[in-house]
């Protein structure tokens, strides 16, 4: 087990080394530049290029990337072109507050998806109704539905603040747009799984041992069929707290995914690396702790020992 | 997978973010009809104001006459017990003291720093909290009049200036302003190491070019002749630069608070404006200005302060602002909302319709086929029903098919527009011999270039030519742009001075910055150097009229409209003027209980 | 038999500069905000949308799945490499690599499947190696395995017929996406160009008449919705005909 980990963790490091390089060389290919972002419309081409050589622009990429890659090792992320801040303060301050938005949205999907999804799988012949309404929110456009929740709660019947920012109840529209737009994969996957496990022999065993239905429920129908929705979760979280943009800006919550698009759009590369660096590192370690939790709950995955 | 879904969601609404065209704040206020209603003094009000202004205006141009004319300093005390409070806008009368207001934007700002600030949201910081410009231009576009400098003397026929600063006007930590404070705030912005866009709007003055190009360390043309006065040199007559000296990186900025911040003077600046920037948090996206008590235009501001909260949805700041969440929707209402006002009565209350002096057209260029022929492009200006092309967007722009804006004080215009003439341009097509015409247009999916840029396909199908339409990303259309690698591209244009020299100087002429069109015309570039050396306004306009005419004729361009800023404000901001250059006056306004 | 597509109505937009909503006269479903038919685009943008999101699913869940089960199965350094590469396809912001591929593709429908393949293979790659693992310990994996029936038969024969009906799930789950999909690539300058109607496209740029002209996005929503509901059904059709899984539950007998 030791070994595994030391050599997932070890695997996990080149996983996003790779990931920069790979992003770093992608930057280079989209057509973008800086200088105009930071000095305007109004800039004249000596502007331009007085903006270039004060970034440093002008070297190859390959003596970019060098620069960038020592900068990491060291703990540096460097300094955003625009903001002139330090990127790795930059992404610390917004990432509380990601992460908070990111754990409820979370819940609210893995709530409601669930529980629809072994509602579903419980009965005979799936429910049609629930097939339209999860078909209906993975089709709506995300910010839509964040926007009529606004409408509806926000402004029309006044419950929760529209004002902005985090704190207090602000939460729970944003957190439940993410859900609600989450809630179909889980509803789906669960009852997917569950029919599965259902018709499975070790459920019949379990079933003629004599064991009450909430025992087998509990402990062998929902253990094997969490599984599957416990691999979403887990990108899922990642995927969250990388950024969801389109909940952040009709909820004026303020995260990575706006930090992040922000950046795209000003080709301001160091902090567009940073949330990507950050967007990788959730992503290995939430895979590690998936494959981790799944073979702590299902025997069937773990490893064997040769 | 979900990630790509929402973060593509994203980018359609975030291309809907107008920053990338300086200054779009800019733009004063005709009421949308409502604000008439709502306060009838209004309309009087302004009318007085046009009045001063024209008054003023016109010793103005005596001043550039080369008679070193003084300009008037603060001509309103008498009109109003708020000192000076009448020179850039109406009086002040029954201002309540105290109050805040919260403005909402879109998207962070490049930077608050007079020197690097240009987008939106900076530009509004800036003009309108921070700094006070030597001058300052009337709600309208007037002026300028004098606002931190008390006065003006043109001389040496019209290359000598002599800035007299206003007594009593302190920095936001209390010092008092003096000369020298100028040469280095001026310095600053002539510093190759800041990079300012703004650096070549300062070349008039004699040696400023060699300081940007590192060939001297001071500006030769600036002498303070006492703490109170600045002598400023220019290489030759500039009848823009009174202009100059009413932008807001002209302000003077504390050089104890540059040095103390350095890179971050940013988020700390120190100048002479109404509103100190008391917090910037970038985590939380709000800044907050506070009364400056030093503010020398003494019983402003009203307010107590000003809280920018930005990275909100335009749809949602829509929503905040009839909830009492905003007060002011800092971009306006943008053309894919605007719609809106049109189908909910209840909104236009909200609603403000400013006349911008600004400009839309299809940028072409003239080295690529099918441009390189003068007929294609007369033939399809000729193709063009603006009509139809307004009418969407409810007022967010007029028919227009000129190339400068249609709004320019003191501007007799000798061109006629380009109409709507189908017959005209298909005989325009057949005399060139074009048949099977097709082209490609370099668009963003900023609104509303892609409604745009789909009704000009169906128009000029219908001559018989065929347009096809290539969406890209804001930075690949700027590369494209910059490296003249398009055939055809829109563009917009937001003046920041009331001349017509400020859309020629940066598009027009043979080496004009933002020429992206391949365009060259001697003629032009003759009337352009002779406009700018003009010794006054009237003299200026008339080459100005003429280069007008020409470049019409020449067709760089398929001139679409002249723009208009619809902004959003809650009906209980009082004495809200929106200035055609700045944006919302913040020092003078005041809200309702 | 729905006129043309790309017609822009004289009449199409009201006095006040406004579509034509649900319901008027010549326009039974309304124009769009330049003043084009609703029901003519809608039934145009059928077309493109279908090929895109049928061959895009395709080609994204062929790929994950291969990936997925391999990894799965075979272990060891296959699946150390191949779901590195996964976690690093995961983690790559979309909008650069979809923009990045989009400038090498080009823009058209061919991009868009590719990138969308691209896009997703990862995702479905990342699920189905979860589930192959558990199939792996399954007493008829097992016993083949012994018996030394070739790997790549037992993936074929008793691995991927198990996974056929999450497979089935997670198509019809991004029929709705890769609808989507098309709309947000068009916007980076990819994709398909106006003014070919797409109904992810016109699902888009209706959002922003959400509170007065809602037909501009209920209109594609429904066009979506009915679509991505006929490819689930026709997947529980699939997957209730395949021999391998008896949908019954052992609970209720």
């Amino acid at each position: 087990m030791a070994r595994y980990l030391a050599a997932r963790i070890g695997l996990g490091v080149l996983t996003i080394l790779a990931v920069v390089l790979f992003t770093f060389l992608l930057m280079f290919v989209v057509p973008g530049d800086p200088a105009r972002t930071i000095a305007g419309p109004r800039a004249t081409p000596q502007v331009l290029a007085l903006v270039r050589a004060n970034l440093h622009l002008g070297q190859p990429v390959l003596a970019q990337l060098g620069h960038y890659l020592a900068g990491i090792v060291q703990g540096d992320f460097g300094i955003s072109y625009v903001q002139k801040e330090s990127v790795s303060s930059i992404i610390g301050g917004r990432l509380p507050a990601t992460a908070e938005l990111g754990l409820a949205g979370l819940a609210v999907e893995l709530v409601l998806g669930g529980a629809l999804g072994v509602w579903d799988g419980l009965r005979e012949k799936r429910s049609r109704w629930l097939a339209v309404v999860n078909v209906g929110f993975l089709s709506v456009p995300s910010f839509s539905l964040g926007f009529l929740l606004l409408l509806l709660f926000g402004y029309e019947l006044s419950l929760f603040p529209i004002d902005g920012g985090t704190g207090g109840d602000r939460i729970v529209l944003p957190a439940l747009t993410l859900g609600l737009f989450g809630m179909p994969y889980y509803a789906n996957v669960v009852r997917d799984a569950m029919q599965e496990t259902l018709a499975a022999p070790y459920t019949r065993t379990a079933v003629a041992k004599g064991l009450s239905r909430r025992q087998v429920l509990r402990h062998h129908v929902l253990r094997n069929a969490l599984s599957p929705a416990l691999t979403m979760a887990g990108l899922d979280f990642a995927i969250l707290l990388s950024g969801v943009v389109f909940v952040e800006t009709v909820f004026d919550w303020p995260g990575i995914g706006q930090l992040q698009t922000q950046a795209f759009y000003n080709v301001d590369r160091p902090v567009l690396m940073g949330t990507v660096v950050v967007a990788a590192v959730l992503v290995v370690v939430a895979t590690l702790a998936i494959d981790l939790i799944r073979m702590a709950i299902d025997p069937r995955t773990r490893l064997v020992s040769q | 997978m979900r990630e790509f879904l929402r973060a593509l969601e994203r980018t359609g609404s975030l291309t809907e973010r107008k920053c990338l065209l300086i200054i779009e704040t800019e733009g004063e206020g005709d009421a949308m009809g409502d604000q008439g209603s709502d306060d009838p003094a209004s309309l009087s009000r302004r009318d007085l104001i046009r009045g001063a202004g024209l008054g003023l205006g016109a010793l103005y141009i005596a001043g550039c006459g080369g008679s070193s004319q003084k300009l008037p300093g603060t001509t309103s005390t008498k009109a109003s017990s708020t000192a000076g409070v009448g020179v850039p806008g109406p009086p002040a009368s029954g201002g309540q003291q105290g109050g805040s207001i919260v403005v909402g934007w879109e998207q962070e700002g490049n930077s608050f720093d007079p020197a690097i600030g240009y987008d939106l949201i900076s530009w509004d910081s800036l003009c309108n909290c921070t700094t006070a410009a030597p001058m300052i231009f009337g709600a309208e576009g007037e002026g300028p009049f004098p606002n931190a400098a008390a006065s003006v003397d043109i001389s040496d026929g019209g290359t000598l200036y002599t800035m007299h600063l206003r007594p009593g006007v302190r920095f936001q930590n209390g010092r008092t302003v003096t000369a020298h404070d100028y040469v280095y705030s001026w310095g600053r912005v002539l510093d190759p190491k800041i990079a300012s866009w703004a650096a070549s709007y300062l070349y008039p003055i004699e040696g400023a070019e060699a300081v940007f190009n590192g060939k001297a360390k001071t500006v030769k043309g600036l002498t303070v002749a006492d703490p109170m006065t600045l002598k400023i040199r220019l290489r030759s007559p500039d009848i823009t630069f009174i202009n100059i000296l009413a932008q807001p990186y002209l302000t003077a900025v504390a050089k104890e608070a540059v040095t103390r911040y350095g890179a971050k003077f940013a988020k700390h600046v120190v100048s002479t404006g109404p509103f100190t920037l008391t917090s910037y948090d970038q985590q939380g996206q709000t800044a907050v200005f506070k009364r400056n008590p030093h503010y020398f235009w003494k019983g402003l501001p009203y307010l107590d302060s000003v809280m920018y909260r930005w990275g909100t949805s335009a749809q949602t700041e829509l929503l905040q602002l009839q909830h009492g969440n905003v007060d002011s929707i800092g971009p306006g209402i943008g053309p894919s909302l605007v719609p809106q006002v049109s189908a909910q009565p209840s909104l236009a209350k909200y609603v403000v319709k400013v006349q911008l002096p600004a400009v839309r057209w299809i940028g072409l260029n003239l080295k690529r086929e099918p441009f390189t022929d003068i007929r294609v492009r007369q033939a399809l200006n000729w193709a063009i029903n603006r009509e139809q092309i307004t009418r969407i967007g409810y007022g967010e722009s007029v028919p227009w098919g000129l190339p400068f804006p249609e709004n320019l004080p003191s501007f007799h215009r000798v061109a006629t527009q380009y109409g709507y003439d189908p017959q005209k341009a298909k005989a325009l097509l057949a005399a060139a011999g074009a048949h099977n015409l097709s082209f490609q247009l370099t668009t963003t999916s900023d609104d509303p270039n892609p409604s745009i840029a789909q009704i000009l396909q169906q128009q000029f199908k219908a001559v018989g030519v065929n347009m096809s339409i290539q969406t890209v990303s804001d930075s690949a259309y700027n590369t494209s742009t910059e490296k003249k690698n398009f055939t055809a591209a829109p563009v917009h244009w937001y003046q920041v001075q009331p001349t017509a020299l400020d859309i020629l100087d940066s598009n027009y002429t043979t080496n004009a910055s933002s020429n992206y069109w391949n365009y060259s015309n001697s003629k032009v570039d003759k009337l352009a150097a002779q406009a700018l050396g003009a010794p006054s306004t009237a003299q200026s306009n008339v080459y100005l009229a003429e280069a007008e005419k020409l470049i019409a004729a020449d067709a760089p361009g398929l001139f679409l409209g002249s723009l208009n800023f619809i902004d959003g404000r809650s009906p209980a901001l009082q004495n809200f003027h929106y200035n055609v250059f700045y944006g919302t006056y913040y020092d003078r306004l005041w809200k309702s209980a | 038999m729905f006129g043309q597509p790309d017609k822009i109505y004289a009449n199409g937009i009201s006095a006040k500069g406004l579509p034509l909503p649900f319901g008027a006269s010549g326009h039974i479903l309304g124009t769009d905000s330049i003043g084009r038919d609703m029901l003519t685009r809608l039934a145009y943008g059928g077309r493109t949308t279908l090929e895109v999101a049928f061959i895009a699913n395709i080609t994204s869940i062929g790929v994950g799945a291969i990936v997925g089960v391999v990894a799965g199965f075979l272990r060891g350094v296959t699946e150390l490499v191949l779901m590195r590469i996964t976690e690093v396809f995961l983690s790559v912001p979309t909008v650069i690599s979809g923009l990045a591929l989009a400038s090498v593709l080009g823009q058209g429908v061919f991009g868009v499947i590719v990138v969308v393949t691209a896009l997703y293979w990862a995702w479905t790659a990342r699920v189905i190696f979860g589930e192959t693992l558990a199939l792996r310990k399954r007493p008829f994996v097992e016993a083949a395995i012994a018996q030394g029936v070739p790997s790549a038969t037992i993936m074929r024969r008793h691995i991927l017929p198990h996974l056929l009906s999450l497979l089935l799930v997670i198509s019809a789950l991004n029929g709705a996406a890769v609808v989507a999909i098309g709309a947000g690539l068009s916007y980076l300058g990819a994709g398909v160009q106006p003014p070919t109607p797409e109904w992810g496209d016109m699902l888009n740029s209706g959002q922003a008449a959400l509170e007065y002209m809602p037909h501009e996005v209920v209109e594609p929503l429904v066009c979506v919705v009915l679509t991505v509901l006929a490819f689930v059904l026709i997947g529980d059709g699939i997957a209730r005909r395949g021999s391998v899984s008896l949908r019954r539950s052992w609970l209720d007998i």
